[in-house]
């Protein structure tokens, strides 16, 4: 009874042994699989991927664009757009221009592709909603003419750089010819723009104004011209000198 | 886009006017920094509050003798006036620093124009009043204090003694138009219909609500009254003759109102008739076959036209100034909405989409705005619209009706009936929404009709 009890549990040694045997085989097997295996270049390619990534984003230039377009909400077909830019945005910026840019040509062919359709759609959505939008408001000529004529017409200042105190400065002395400017109701719906220029002393005086630009409507130059006259003295200037104020009813920038 | 500066030589002439030759020298010196660099951008000035001029008006010189209750009339009514435009607000007195009382016109007294500056005075006016037993003579200036005290603008007028009152106004209209080129409304008036007497009778006040007086007294129901263009009679409606509308003229200096158009051969009852703005044609609304449509016809009776052909109701005729379109009412499209169709007839255009009840337009004499009555929820608001139907936004709004606006001969300002009291009144309000001002005071007051600029 004993001989059979030992041999039963020499029988379930061998077997135990075997077994662990055949696993650590397998563990080693396994090891090597894995060791040789093309699983290992993923840790290489990470970078690469990112680079392919930040290439994609750069050659449409398309990044840009939309900056410019997109004030106004695009909400219907530019849904699938969004998806690889947030992506691409937060990578840094930094690395994009030293190594992105020369391998440009090479990524060009596969991200190339698909912006003109993306571009399209993205215009498509626009216009149908800028259809569908005069579609539900029927009878909207264009807005007065002169208005428009005049929002067209002068634009913001030339190349010239303006500096923080300069822009802190000319923010508050139109604040003070604002503050002075007593506009007759009747002026208010007009396309009226008149520029005046004055002298500005290093102490904020204000003298000799003459008007640059007339309205058309004399009674327009004379409210403009009083209110930069009663603005004075207005907080003394980066530089003395000659100033121009442009007066508008409205908002024409 | 940069102005170039200007050439030295303009500025020179100009400062030296003004006698500032020690500026022009650091002016031409400074200028000469600026031009060695680029030339600077303007600075934008843009989106003027609702402010008003400040005015200082002081008590005109009495040239003769008893003047003075004559001369507190007039300066009274000046300051009324300056304060009823909604561009002025005057000064009081007891803060000039300058006199209380004019200097002689003819006199060449210099202004000291700072002790007006000081007080943030815009305008100053001055002027002297000779009166004599049944005349007066009133000269008046207005100086233009922001500009260093520059003479803006004088006159003079002969009136009677008894109208001091309305030269004031005069004065008044005379100082708005020296600052902004269009006179002010203080000396017109204002048609409308009211039943304080008991029956709905025509009657006539100053815009600013004074010297009321009844125009019809038929005991009947008198409705719609329209100034002529020239401002020498009111059209109106009246049920007087057999109970049935007709309209009637009561010309100004004449004791009983006529009746116009008899002999015309009218398809239907005759509701309506608002003058052309040359006064050639009138505009009217007729009952044809069951439908009330607009028809034009010659003052004298004559070229009568159907404008409007369809089994819709039109109503409401408002001329353009130019006398090229009109504006009116039609249910065509199920509901009340505003319409504007050329004076010769022709397709109409629908102007308002705005809500499912717009009626009673009015053009405003510059050609501007449309106004009109828009209802909301159970009450009428006034909106404006302008005749392309680019811009429509609403002017007076209130939990209670505002209802029938009719434009001032400036086109600042409106008239309206609102029963914001209980009752119907009158009120006048500017077209930005300020000023807004109750004008009539008792019974149910309705229908104004703003008169032109009196001759």
């Amino acid at each position: 009874m004993q001989a059979v009890l030992e041999s039963w549990q020499e029988e379930r040694r061998r077997q135990f042994r075997r077994l662990v045997a055949i696993s650590a085989a397998a563990h080693v097997g396994f090891a090597m699989v894995f060791w040789f295996s093309p699983f290992q270049p993923r840790r290489q390619v990470l970078p690469a991927v990112v680079r392919v990534d930040l290439v994609a984003v750069a050659p449409p230039s398309a990044a840009p664009r939309p900056v410019r377009k997109l004030p106004k909400p695009a909400p219907t077909k530019a849904a699938p757009k969004p998806k690889p830019k947030p992506k691409a945005k937060p990578k840094p910026k930094p690395i994009v221009e030293k190594k992105v840019l020369p391998r440009e040509p090479r990524a060009k062919p596969t991200p190339a592709p698909p912006p003109p359709p993306e571009e399209l759609s993205y215009e498509d959505a626009l216009a149908k909603l800028r259809e569908s939008d005069t579609s539900a408001m029927p009878p909207t000529p264009a807005p007065a003419p002169a208005m428009a004529a005049a929002r067209r017409g002068p634009t913001g200042g030339p190349g010239r750089l303006i500096s923080a105190a300069e822009a802190a400065w000319r923010e508050r002395a139109r604040a003070y010819v604002l503050q002075s400017w007593v506009l007759s109701p009747g002026f208010r719906n007009q396309a009226l723009v008149t520029v005046v220029e004055v002298h500005v002393s290093s102490s904020g005086e204000v003298s000799n104004p003459r008007i640059a630009q007339r309205s058309g409507n004399p009674w327009y130059d004379e409210s403009v011209e009083r209110a930069v006259q009663k603005a004075g003295p207005l907080p003394p200037p980066p530089e003395a000198g000659r100033w121009q104020f442009r007066f508008s009813p409205r908002d024409l920038r | 886009m940069a102005i170039p500066l200007q050439p030295e030589g303009p500025a020179m002439s100009s400062a030296i006017r003004r006698g500032r030759v020690g500026l022009l020298v650091s002016g031409s010196l400074l200028a000469a920094t600026v031009a060695t660099g680029q030339p600077r951008s303007p600075i934008d000035v843009f989106d003027p509050r609702d402010r008003t001029l400040k005015v200082a008006v002081q008590h005109f010189a009495q040239t003769s003798g008893g003047a003075s209750r004559v001369a507190d009339e007039l300066h009274s009514n000046i300051l009324g006036g300056l304060n009823f435009s909604g561009i002025f607000t005057v000064l009081d007195e007891r803060a000039f620093l300058g006199p209380v009382k004019s200097p002689r016109l003819g006199a060449r007294a210099t202004v000291p124009c700072s002790s007006w500056r000081q007080i943030g005075a815009d305008a100053l006016v001055q002027g002297e009043v000779q009166a004599s037993a049944d005349s007066l003579k009133v000269r008046f200036q207005v100086l233009d204090v922001s500009r260093g005290c520059r003479r803006q603008k004088s006159n003079q007028f002969d009136a009677k003694r008894n109208q001091a009152r309305r030269v004031g106004k005069a004065i008044a209209d005379d100082v708005v138009a020296a600052f902004t080129g269009r006179p002010g409304v203080a000396d017109t008036e204002i048609a409308f219909v009211s039943n304080r007497g008991g029956s709905k009778e025509v009657h006539v006040m100053d815009a600013d609500g004074q010297q009321l007086r009844g125009a019809t007294r038929n005991r009947s129901i008198n409705s719609f009254p329209d100034w002529s263009p020239d401002g020498s009679a009111i059209l109106y409606t009246t049920y007087r003759h057999r109970n049935r509308p007709t309209l009637f003229l009561l010309t100004r200096g004449r004791k009983s109102p006529g009746r116009i158009l008899r002999n015309m051969k009218a398809p239907g009852a005759l509701y309506r008739g608002v003058y052309s703005p040359d006064g050639g044609r009138l505009a009217l609304v007729m009952s044809k076959a069951g439908a009330t449509e607009i028809f034009t016809i010659d003052r004298n009776g004559g070229g009568l036209r159907n404008l409007t052909r369809s089994r819709a109701i039109e109503v409401s005729p408002a001329w353009s100034p130019d006398g090229r379109r009109i504006a009116f009412v039609s249910d065509r499209s199920g509901a009340p909405q505003i319409y504007v169709m050329s004076a010769e007839g022709g397709a109409p255009r629908r102007l308002t989409y705005n809500g499912s009840y717009n009626t009673s337009p009015t053009w405003s004499p510059d050609g501007q705005w449309i106004a009109y009555e828009s209802r909301v929820g159970g009450q009428f608001d006034i909106w404006l619209i302008d005749p392309e139907g680019s811009t429509n936004q609403p002017l007076v709004t209130h939990r209670r009706s505002d209802e029938h606006p009719s434009f001032a001969p400036d086109s600042r300002k409106l008239a309206f009936s609102s029963t914001r009291r209980g009752r119907a009144d009158i009120y006048v309000v500017d077209i930005s929404g300020a000023n807004l001002r109750r004008v009539t005071d008792r019974g149910e007051n309705t229908a104004p009709d703003w008169g032109p600029y009196r001759r």
